[in-house]
């Protein structure tokens, strides 16, 4: 899909915004996006914000540092972010509890990440990944992702579980 | 031969052993968004993938409800997946206990199941499976949350690994609540496999990993097998507490219970599973020596409702038939 301002590149933000009670969608480059929010044209929610401006999804953009960052009107509260593969909303995800699509993991990942940690104590995979993602993964060894998730543990003073992770990684280095 | 006839040594407490790895393919969504089409479109590619592989190809719009339960019935399926108004099939491997879902909640769920614990072979077959699949597929993958699942719950290694259990020593002596319990606080969960929650019909229960991100597939399987093997000291232990002397009650239920399965006209379900577990406790026991596992538990799977209808030969049987074929049945294997 093209981008419906410029026309040119290709469409990878998708966008529902409610002003007044009318709704309107918008299929985006990031680029435009960007310049229309600027221009005050498009006003973007903040968790959607913090994943659109480049930084990781999953780094340290908390919903604490942006509430209140914008002074968002109350008319347009309500717009939000669709994902640009099967078009649900995050709303769409929260209610059914259930993503629409593998691509609603990236479009939400901000917004999930709480969720996660309630559900597994954990945010990030360890685990088996197909052959051409090892490949890409390249350096980043299981020791590395442990060592990760250690100092993730040690920080919400999780000690059951650094405990463990701190073992593994010990036999692991005893391996190595 | 179905999964359940192969027996392992150790079916005296573990009597099966299943591990699913949910998969999805990239560039299709979830569920209700799913179309009639692309799951066709999923089915074709990853039914023929499969096919070429040896596994037989089971249309679920091809065949009846009847038909339909029965794969339920023998664990093949789940029972949403039977209900389905979308296209979807499943794909059957029986010589290595392998059954592939397609287009059930997730795009792929494959699954295999063995009988007693063998927890690590029933990981590596459906893992040469998966294996399989990703040489050909592009598979839902994001190296910060592992494998891409409909439900966020299965997100990472998306791997349930479980063994069902026989723990009536345990359910007596009124241990599960403790158990379960203590097995939430390492991730694990126990459930009735019959009925919900401690009333577990025949004494049989589930045990499995809740959590899949942020543990490996390893970690996991170790962490089942420490819990199983913890679980069946303390069923043996209890177990070793009944003895004649002082408990002829519960010896005198064995002999009835045998008594009934054999010789019972009509026998409803409930009744079987009350007795079952009454029967297979007397063996473990050494109270009943001419029953054994194998014919016992292959009843389990036999005697449900579409079962017993198939084996009758009828697209359906009704409550008073479906009571006099099931105690026809058991009384013949007994
Ligand atoms: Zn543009
Ligand atoms: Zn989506």
């Amino acid at each position: 899909m093209i981008c419906e301002k410029c026309k040119k590149r290709d469409a990878t933000v998708f966008y529902e915004q409610t002003v007044n009670g009318k709704s309107r969608s918008y299929s985006l480059c990031g680029e435009c996006a960007k310049e229309m929010k600027q221009n005050g044209e498009l006003i973007l929610n903040t968790d959607w914000d913090g994943g659109f401006f480049g930084a990781s999804p999953f780094g340290a953009l908390s919903d604490n540092f942006f509430s209140g960052f914008f002074g968002l009107p109350e008319t347009v509260r309500t717009s939000k972010k669709l994902c640009p593969l099967c078009h649900a909303s995050f709303e769409d995800f929260r209610t059914s509890g259930k993503a629409g699509c593998p691509s609603c993991y990236e479009t939400f990942a901000a917004e999930l990440e709480a969720t996660l940690r309630s559900i597994h104590g954990n945010t990030r995979h360890i685990g088996k990944a197909p052959a051409k993602h090892k490949k890409k993964q390249g350096g980043k060894s299981q020791l590395e992702s442990l060592r990760e998730q250690l100092a993730q543990a040690i920080k919400q003073e999780d000690f059951e579980n650094a405990a463990r992770l701190r073992d593994e990684i010990r036999e692991l280095e005893a391996g190595a | 031969m179905a999964w359940y006839n192969k027996t392992q040594k150790s079916n005296d407490i573990v009597l099966s052993s299943r591990v699913r790895l949910a998969r999805n393919l990239e560039g299709y969504p979830f569920g209700g968004r799913l179309s009639g089409e692309q799951a066709t479109e999923i089915i074709d590619k990853v039914g023929g993938l499969l096919e070429a592989s040896g596994f037989e190809k089971i249309d679920f719009f091809a065949i009846s409800p009847t038909e339909a339960g029965a794969l339920y019935e023998k664990h093949y399926v789940s029972r949403e997946f039977v209900g389905k108004k979308t296209p979807h099939a499943l794909m059957l491997n029986e010589t290595c206990g392998l059954a592939v879902m397609l287009c059930e909640e997730d795009h792929v769920r494959i699954q295999c199941l063995m009988s007693g614990l063998a927890l690590e072979e029933a990981y590596k077959n459906a893992v040469a499976v998966d294996d399989r699949l990703d040489g050909e597929l592009a598979i839902a993958y994001s190296d910060t949350l592992g494998y891409l699942t409909h439900c966020p719950t299965n997100l990472g290694t998306a791997m349930r690994a479980s063994v069902m259990m026989f723990l009536p020593a345990l359910t007596m002596a009124g241990r599960i609540p403790a158990l379960m319990n203590r097995l939430s606080k390492i991730g694990l969960t126990i459930r009735g496999f019959y009925g919900e929650g401690t009333e577990a019909g025949g004494s049989l229960y589930q045990i499995s990993n809740q959590i899949t991100l942020g543990i490996t597939e390893e970690q996991t399987l170790q962490k089942l097998s420490d819990a199983v093997k913890q679980i069946t000291e303390s069923e043996n232990e209890l177990r070793a507490l009944i003895t004649p002397e002082k408990n002829p009650k519960i010896i005198d239920r064995i002999c009835r219970a045998e008594g009934i399965l054999r010789h019972a006209y009509l026998l409803s379900s409930d009744e079987f599973l009350t007795y079952y577990s009454d029967v297979r406790l007397g063996i473990a026991l050494g109270v009943l020596e001419s029953i054994t596992y194998k014919d016992l538990d292959s009843l389990l799977f036999e005697v449900m409702p579409c079962g017993l209808a198939l084996s009758e030969g009828k697209a359906d049987l009704d409550e008073r038939e479906r009571d006099r074929a099931r105690a026809r049945r058991v009384k013949e294997t007994l």
